[in-house]
């Protein structure tokens, strides 16, 4: 498994939440809170946003733990962006450590990330790597389930020139999921699948809770309410702020103490963070 | 109308089929997931701190 953030609103710097704070995914790269293993370092990546440069993210990946790089910590201080993603990940059994493999990958104007597992995901990967056609196909470089999901989730976006709504985002995502549960049932996989996905194209962001039996507990998954968030003196927290300054963080686990600031994302539920920063959570209709 | 506590959508509690009876009081959920998840963690939701999030008005989900 692994932890991931995202966030979009005003621009902050990525050292606000990916270092800064008590709880930072850096520090849940070696102590994570929430996780059976607290360890999650088989490599990280970065994606953040600069539209004055170009509608596409900037990505930085590497293989070597988030907690001992110094690149990323030089970095995460001097990049403010209005829209980025962060992950740590723990590979999955069998999964290469390579930077290929590392989230968040990245497609055109979209980031993509996963903290789950697709069970059986060798018994369906020949289906799932037909159903795609040649432009997303060729553009699958890594070996890792999590890609191979990103592509059919861009196969049933489908090719959207105007700029798409959080709603649309969602459409996809679900349908993504109801198109792999198809598959393992097809394939007779009994193992339950667990799918936190987040999906952003720059100014929405739209995120899933999912596990494929609804007795399991799903992997944790939180937003914050919208604010400012700031780092001061070793203490975090998000505080109330105009509109202009306030930007909504969705993450793995809770980055700082304050329970009144985070909301946990229900289970089976899809949330969507639109570019005006309106929240809107609802079930995934059950396949 | 009642309100789904873990998830907080609006739900029929007639036609609502997973509830609960929590410290006395009936509890009502959208799905097996919101309840199961409200049985591992009811005093994040029974007395939850102040809300959080602009809601949106009704969003249709086209799947």
């Amino acid at each position: 498994m692994c932890r991931f953030l995202g966030y979009v609103g005003s621009e902050i710097l990525l050292a606000d939440l990916i270092s800064r704070p008590e709880n930072s995914l850096i520090r849940q790269s070696y102590k994570s809170k929430e996780r059976s293993e607290p360890l999650n370092g088989d490599g990280f990546g970065v994606g953040w946003y600069s539209p004055e440069v170009s509608d596409e993210a900037c990505i930085y990946t590497s293989i070597t733990p988030a907690w001992n790089n110094r690149n990323l910590l030089n970095l995460a201080e001097h990049i403010k962006s209005a829209c980025f993603f962060a992950h740590i990940r723990a590979a999955s059994p069998g999964m290469l450590v390579s930077e290929i493999n590392c989230h968040p990958f990245r497609h055109r104007r979209f980031l993509w990330m996963h903290n789950g597992t697709i069970e059986g995901f060798n018994s369906i990967k020949r289906r799932l790597r037909n159903s795609l056609p040649d432009r997303i196909y060729h553009a699958v470089e890594g070996t890792t389930d999590s890609e191979h999901a990103f592509a059919v989730f861009l196969n049933l976006l489908g090719e959207k020139t105007e700029k798409v709504t959080a709603a649309d985002l969602a459409d996809s995502l679900v349908r993504t999921i109801r198109q792999l549960e198809e598959w393992a049932g097809e394939a007779g996989i009994k193992q339950p699948s667990i799918y936190n996905f987040a999906v952003t194209d720059g100014q929405n962001i739209v995120t899933v809770r999912y596990v494929s039996n609804p007795q399991i507990e799903p992997i944790s998954l939180y937003f914050s309410k919208p604010g400012k968030f700031q780092c001061y003196d070793g203490k975090s927290g998000i505080v109330d702020c105009c509109d202009e300054e306030s930007g909504i963080i969705i993450a793995s686990e809770k980055l700082t103490d304050d329970r009144e600031n985070w909301t946990r994302v229900a289970p089976n539920h899809v949330l969507m963070i639109n570019k005006d920063l309106i929240t809107s959570v609802r079930l995934i209709p059950g396949f | 109308m009642v309100i789904d506590l873990v998830c907080k959508m609006e739900i029929d509690e007639k036609a609502a089929g997973y509830s609960l009876v929590f410290e006395s009081e009936m509890y009502f959920f959208c799905s097996e997931g919101c309840r199961a998840e409200f049985i591992r963690h009811p005093h994040d939701y029974v007395n939850p701190p102040a809300s959080c999030g602009k809601e949106s008005s009704e969003e249709t989900l086209n799947v």
